[in-house]
C-alpha cells in the first residue's frame, strides 16, 4: 500500500473551481452529469494504480485459469478482484462527486477568523483524514450492496466481451462468502480512503487559498492600477469571489488598520471630493437595501398568496412597530425613533408596487422546487427525472392552470413542487456573507469616524446608513415571524460540506443587530 | 513597588466599607447607611438555605431501583453510552462468566494498557484526574466556587442590568428598568463556571455549564419570569467540556471558550454555530480567558506552569512560561496595552507591557508585592496577604481590585479585595487605596467593576454569607477630557445617618 502515495499527482481533479455560492440543484445539467462520469473515471484510475501498486491477486484484470483440469492452460479468466477494485474506485467517484453536488461542496464559505493557512490546514487535516476514512467506508458499503445484487451483470459483460471464462475454483466476489474476505475490504477501504482523502485536501486547500484575506489598496496611487483597488472590488458583479473579498477586506479594514480608514475617509487631492468614502458606502447601502427589497418582496409574496390575501395591508404593518422594540435598551442613547418612521413609509410604496407582479412567486417556486430535489432526505436517482427537461418548468407553468388540479393528486408532484420553507428561506439569504460584511464594514466605519474622521465625510450619509439599516431589521424580523423561517437547522458535527449557508439568516440578523448597536453606542446622545 | 505594608490598616470588624470619596474609603457601621444616585443597584442576600443544589448527579439515582440483569449486551450498549470504551471494556472484564474467555482477557489486557496510559497522561497534567466539579472550583474565578452561593456575575456592559448564577444552577437578571427578574434554567446548565453578556446586544447571555455553553437570548422588554429554555441555544463540541472560561469579543461578533482539558480554545460564531478550535500543543488546557478591552490580545491561562497571549489579527500566540505555578488570573488595561496577571504560589502581581511599535515585551515586571503584613488592631493582628484569586480593573484604568486568598484554616488570616489606585504616567505605578471590608465575619467571593459607572469605578462584590454589594469609587479620572460631574460629597460628617446629603445629585 505504500507506493499509493506516489499517486497522487494523477488525481488533481478537474473540480468545478470558484464558485461562489453554490448553485442549488442542478444534479442532472449534463454538465454536472459530465463532472460525475469524470469522478468515476479518475477513481477507476485512481483503483487501477493502487491495484498495480498491491499487486498480487489485485494485479490484472485478465489472469491465467488456475483450475488443473483445465486441458489449455492458455485459458484466460477474469480476475474478479481486479475488477471489484476497479468498480469500487468508480462508485467511489461517483458518489463523491454526487454527494458532492446535493451537499453543496462547492459552496465556499470564508472562516470567521483570520488564521495563517498552513495553521488553517494542520489545525483542518485531522477531521479531514477522520471524515474521508468514514465517508469511505459508508461507499463501501453501499457498493458492497449493490455489488451483492447487481454484481454479475459486469461481470459477465466483460467476461462476455473479452472472451474469458469463469473460474469456478474461485469463490464468486457476489456471494456472501465472497465479500466476506477481510484483506480484500481493508484494501478496497483504504484505496477508498486515498481517493477520497485526496479530493478533499485538494477542495480543502482551494478553499484556503481563494478565501485567504487579500488587501486591496484604497487609493489607487497610480491611475493604472485603478481596477484593482477597493471601491472599484466593490462594483464588480462578475467574478463574485473578487467582491467579497473586497467586502472581506473593507470588514477587516474598518476594524483594524487605522491607517487604511484614513484614506477612506480622505479628501480628494484636486476637488476635495470624499470620493473613496462615497463609493465605498454607496455600495454597501445598495446591497443592503438590495437585501430589504427582497425580503419586503418576498414577505409580501407570501402574504398576498397566503389565505390572508385581503388582510395583507394590515399583516404588514403590525410586525413592523413591533419588530423594532427590541432595539430599545440604551437607556440614554437608543435609537432615534425620528428615523423609525421613515423606511415604514418606503415600505408602503414597495408593498403596493410588488404585490401585482406574480413573476415574482413563480420565480421563487422555481427555484423551491429547485431546493425541493436537493434536500429532500432520500436518495434521489428515482426522482428527479423531472426537472431533467429544461423546458419543463415553463411548460408547467403554461398548462399550470388546467394541470394543476389533476397534479395535486400524484404524490410525487406534491413531493417534486411542493415547498420547503426552510429551503426558500435559506435561499433568501443565501449570499448575505456579503451583506454580513457590508453591515460590518459601515458600522465599524462609523464608529472610527466618531473619532477619526477630520473631513466630516461620513456625517452626511449617517442617516441614510442609520435608515437603510434599520429598514433591513424591520424587513429581517418580519422575515423571522414567518412560520418556519426561524427554525434552525440541524448542528453538524465536523463536515467538509460546510453548512453555514443553513444559517446564513441568523448571522445576518446577529450582526445587524450588533452593528446598529455599534453606531448607537458610540454617538449615543449625539443622535437625538 | 507597591506593597501590603503601606495600605491603611483594614477596618475593624462590624464597619463595611461604603465608598471612596476624596481618595479615602468612607466606612459605616451598616451597609444601608447610605444611597447612590440614580439607579442603586440591589443589594441581594441569597441566603444558602433558600437554595437547594443538586444533591446528586443524575446517574446516582440507579441506587433507588432494584438490582436487574440486563443481556451483556444491553449492559455495553449503556456503558458506552455512559463511559464510552473503558466503560465496555470494564463492564466485559467484570462478566467474566458470560463472555468467551479470550474476550474477557483481552478487554483486561486492553483495560490495563488505557488505565496506564491514562495515569501517565494524568501524571503530565494533575488536573485531568480532578472531577468535573472540582475541576471548576479549581479554576474558577470565584473563592471557594463549590461552596458559594453566587457562583458566577456579569454586568450587561451597556445597561444596568446584570445576570447572577446561583447555586442551584439558576440565572437570575436584575434590572434597573423593570421590577421582574428573569430566572433562567436550562436542563444542561449545571455548574456554571462563568458569564459573560455579548457586547453591543441587548440581550444574548454566554452561560460557561458543566458539559457544554449556552447562549441565552432574554428579550429585555418581555415581562416572562421563567423564560422558556427554548430561548437559549446551546453549543457544544466533543472534548470541550466542563467550559470554566468564556470572553466576548469586545466587538460582539465572536466568543472564545476554554476548557481544561481540551488544548484547543474554540472561537464561535454564535449565530452560526460554528466554531474554530485553534489548537496548540502544551499546558493540556485553557482555564481562563480575558479578553482585551480594545479586542486586540486574548490572554489564555493553562493549567500548568504556561500561559499565552493571543494577537486576534492572525490568531497567533507568544507562549509565556511562568516561573511558579500557573497563571491565575489577569486582567488588561482599558487600551489594551497592559496586562496584569498573577501566579499560583508567588505573592506578587506581573505587569507585562505591548506595544507595537516596539515589538513584544521580553518579561514580566512586578508591580506589587502581596506578601504577608500584620496590622495591628484593638480586635488583635490581622495578617493580610497572600496569592491572588482574581484580579479586577475598573474600565477607566484607576482602580485596581485584587481578591487575596487567606487562609482558611488559620485564624486572622481572612480573604480580602486590596484596592490599588493605578496610575500610568509617565511610569506606570499601583499605588495604595485600601481594603474593602465587608460586615463581620463575610469574606469576598468574587468581585466585578461595573463597565460604566458615571462617576467613577463601581465595585460589585459578592460576599460568603450570600450578600451582595457595591461599592462605588468616586473620582474624576485623569484622561478625562470633560470631568464627570461626581456627587457632592463634600459635606459629608461622621455621622452617617444624615445621608440626605448623598442622596442628591
Amino acid at each position: 500500500m505504500m507506493g499509493i502515495l506516489n499517486l497522487q499527482s494523477y488525481t488533481v481533479v478537474p473540480s468545478i473551481p470558484c464558485t461562489r455560492i453554490a448553485q442549488l440543484g442542478k444534479v442532472l445539467n449534463p454538465r454536472q452529469c459530465f463532472h460525475t462520469l469524470m469522478h468515476a473515471g479518475l477513481g477507476m484510475l485512481v483503483s487501477w494504480c493502487a491495484a498495480v501498486t498491491i499487486g498480487g491477486r489485485y494485479s490484472a484484470l485478465v489472469s491465467p485459469c488456475t483450475q488443473t483440469e483445465s486441458v489449455d492452460a492458455s485459458n484466460m479468466c477474469l480476475n474478479e478482484y481486479h475488477l471489484l477494485l476497479l468498480l469500487s474506485g468508480a462508485f467511489m467517484g461517483y458518489s463523491h462527486a454526487f454527494l458532492g453536488v446535493l451537499n453543496n461542496m462547492e459552496y465556499v464559505s470564508f472562516p470567521i477568523v483570520q488564521q495563517y493557512k498552513y495553521l488553517r490546514f494542520k489545525g483542518i487535516l485531522r477531521h479531514v483524514v477522520k471524515y474521508s476514512a468514514k465517508q469511505s467506508l459508508c461507499a463501501l458499503r453501499n457498493f458492497l450492496l449493490i455489488y451483492y445484487f447487481l454484481g454479475h451483470v459486469p461481470k459477465t459483460w466483460i467476461s462476455t466481451i473479452l472472451n474469458l471464462q469463469e473460474d469456478s475454483s474461485l469463490h464468486a466476489l457476489d456471494t456472501l462468502a465472497g465479500l466476506l474476505d477481510l484483506p480484500l475490504l481493508y484494501h478496497l477501504w483504504i484505496s477508498g480512503t486515498f481517493l477520497l482523502l485526496t479530493w478533499h485536501i485538494q477542495v480543502l486547500l482551494f478553499r484556503i487559498y481563494i478565501t485567504e484575506a487579500y488587501s486591496f489598496p484604497v487609493q489607487p496611487s497610480f491611475p493604472e492600477v485603478e481596477e484593482g483597488c477597493l471601491s472599484k472590488v466593490l462594483t464588480c458583479k462578475e467574478p463574485a469571489i473578487l467582491k467579497f473579498l473586497g467586502l472581506q477586506d473593507l470588514a477587516l479594514l474598518s476594524q483594524r488598520s487605522v491607517l487604511r480608514r484614513r484614506e477612506v475617509f480622505s479628501l480628494s487631492q484636486p476637488g476635495g471630493h470624499p470620493h473613496n468614502w462615497n463609493a465605498i458606502s454607496k455600495e454597501c447601502l445598495s446591497l443592503i437595501s438590495e437585501l430589504t427589497q427582497r425580503l419586503v418582496s418576498h414577505h409580501d409574496a407570501v402574504a398576498s398568496n397566503g389565505s390572508t390575501r385581503s388582510h395583507s395591508s394590515t399583516s404588514s404593518s403590525t410586525p413592523s412597530t413591533s419588530g423594532l422594540e427590541d432595539t430599545v435598551f440604551f437607556g440614554s442613547g437608543g435609537p432615534p425613533t425620528n428615523y423609525v418612521c421613515r423606511p415604514r413609509f418606503k415600505f408602503r410604496f414597495r408593498t403596493s408596487g410588488i404585490t401585482e407582479t406574480p413573476r415574482l412567486w413563480s420565480a421563487i417556486a422555481e427555484s423551491t422546487s429547485m431546493l425541493s430535489n436537493t434536500f429532500s432526505p432520500t436518495p434521489l436517482q428515482h426522482s428527479t427525472p423531472a426537472p431533467e427537461k429544461p423546458s419543463f418548468n415553463q411548460w408547467v407553468q403554461n398548462c399550470k392552470e388546467q394541470v394543476k388540479g389533476f397534479l395535486t393528486k400524484r404524490v410525487l408532484y406534491m413531493y417534486l413542487f411542493s415547498k420547503l420553507p426552510e429551503a426558500t428561506s435559506q435561499a433568501l439569504f443565501a449570499d448575505s456573507q456579503a451583506h454580513i460584511w457590508a453591515l460590518e464594514g459601515l458600522s465599524h466605519l462609523v464608529r472610527a469616524s466618531y473619532s477619526e474622521d477630520t473631513f466630516g465625510v461620513v456625517q452626511t450619509t449617517l442617516p441614510n446608513i442609520l435608515s437603510t439599516m434599520l429598514a433591513l431589521l424591520e424587513a429581517v424580523d418580519r422575515h423571522f415571524k414567518l412560520p418556519h423561517a426561524s427554525s434552525k437547522p440541524l448542528r453538524y458535527a465536523f463536515n467538509l460540506v460546510d453548512p453555514t449557508y443553513n444559517t446564513m439568516s441568523f448571522a445576518l440578523r446577529a450582526n445587524l443587530r450588533t452593528s446598529i448597536y455599534r453606531i448607537t453606542d458610540t454617538f449615543g446622545d449625539n443622535l437625538k | 513597588m507597591c506593597s501590603l505594608a503601606l495600605f491603611p490598616p483594614p477596618l475593624a470588624d462590624g464597619e463595611v466599607t461604603l465608598y471612596e470619596s476624596n481618595n479615602e474609603l468612607v466606612s459605616g457601621s451598616s451597609p444601608n447607611s447610605y444611597s447612590m444616585q440614580e439607579w442603586d443597584p440591589p443589594s441581594l442576600h441569597f441566603p444558602r438555605e433558600l437554595l437547594k443544589p443538586h444533591s446528586r448527579p443524575e446517574s446516582s439515582s440507579k441506587t433507588a431501583f432494584l438490582d436487574h440483569r440486563d443481556t451483556l449486551w444491553m449492559r455495553s450498549a449503556a456503558a458506552w453510552r455512559d463511559t464510552g470504551l473503558a466503560g465496555v471494556l470494564d463492564e466485559i472484564t467484570h462478566s467474566v462468566e458470560e463472555v468467551p474467555k479470550w474476550l474477557g482477557v483481552s478487554a483486561g489486557c486492553i483495560l490495563a494498557v488505557l488505565r496506564l496510559a491514562s495515569s501517565f497522561h494524568g501524571s503530565l497534567f494533575p488536573h485531568l484526574t480532578l472531577s468535573n466539579v472540582d475541576m471548576v472550583a479549581e479554576f474558577s474565578q470565584v473563592l471557594d466556587w463549590s461552596d458559594c452561593t453566587v457562583r458566577a456575575f456579569a454586568w450587561h456592559p451597556h445597561t444596568d442590568k446584570f445576570a447572577v448564577a446561583l447555586l442551584d444552577d439558576s440565572i437570575r437578571i436584575y434590572n434597573s428598568k423593570s421590577e421582574t427578574a428573569p430566572t433562567l434554567k436550562h436542563r444542561l446548565q449545571r455548574s456554571v463556571a462563568a458569564l459573560q453578556w455579548k457586547p453591543l446586544c441587548a440581550s444574548a447571555l454566554a452561560v460557561a455549564c458543566h458539559t457544554c455553553l449556552l447562549v441565552w437570548h432574554v428579550d429585555p422588554t418581555s415581562l416572562s419570569t421563567r423564560p422558556s429554555s427554548g430561548c437559549a441555544q446551546v453549543l457544544s463540541y466533543p472534548g470541550h467540556a466542563p467550559v470554566t472560561s468564556i470572553a466576548w469579543a469586545p466587538s460582539g461578533s465572536i466568543l472564545v471558550s476554554a476548557s481544561p482539558v481540551d488544548t484547543a480554545m474554540l472561537v464561535w460564531d454564535v449565530a452560526a454555530e460554528i466554531c474554530v478550535p485553534l489548537q496548540r500543543v502544551g499546558g493540556g488546557g485553557v482555564t481562563f480567558l480575558s479578553w482585551a478591552p480594545d479586542g486586540g490580545r486574548v490572554l489564555a491561562a493553562t493549567p500548568s506552569a504556561l500561559f499565552r497571549v493571543w494577537e486576534t489579527w492572525m490568531w497567533t500566540c507568544e507562549r509565556w512560561p511562568c516561573l511558579k505555578g500557573r497563571c491565575q488570573s489577569g486582567c488588561w488595561s482599558p487600551d489594551g496595552s497592559r496586562l496584569l496577571f498573577s501566579v499560583q504560589g508567588e505573592r506578587v502581581i506581573y505587569a507585562l507591557t505591548f506595544n507595537d511599535a516596539l515589538g513584544g515585551p521580553k518579561d514580566a515586571a512586578i508591580v506589587a508585592d502581596l506578601s504577608d503584613t500584620t496590622f495591628n488592631s484593638p480586635d488583635g493582628d490581622i495578617t493580610i496577604g497572600g496569592e491572588v484569586q482574581s484580579l479586577a480593573w475598573d474600565p477607566r484604568g484607576e482602580r485596581l481590585a485584587v481578591l487575596l486568598k487567606g487562609n482558611k484554616m488559620t485564624e486572622g488570616r481572612p480573604a480580602v479585595i486590596a484596592v490599588f489606585k493605578t496610575r500610568s504616567s509617565p511610569v506606570f505605578e499601583l499605588l495604595p487605596c485600601g481594603f474593602v471590608n465587608g460586615e463581620a465575619g463575610a469574606e469576598p467571593r468574587l468581585m466585578q467593576f461595573h463597565p460604566r459607572f458615571k462617576h467613577g469605578a463601581l465595585l460589585t462584590v459578592c460576599w460568603s454569607n450570600g450578600k451582595m454589594s457595591h461599592v462605588p469609587f468616586y473620582f474624576v479620572s485623569a484622561g478625562a477630557v470633560q470631568p464627570n460631574p461626581l456627587p457632592h460629597l463634600a459635606g459629608q460628617t461622621v455621622d452617617h445617618s444624615s445621608h440626605q446629603l448623598y442622596t442628591i445629585l
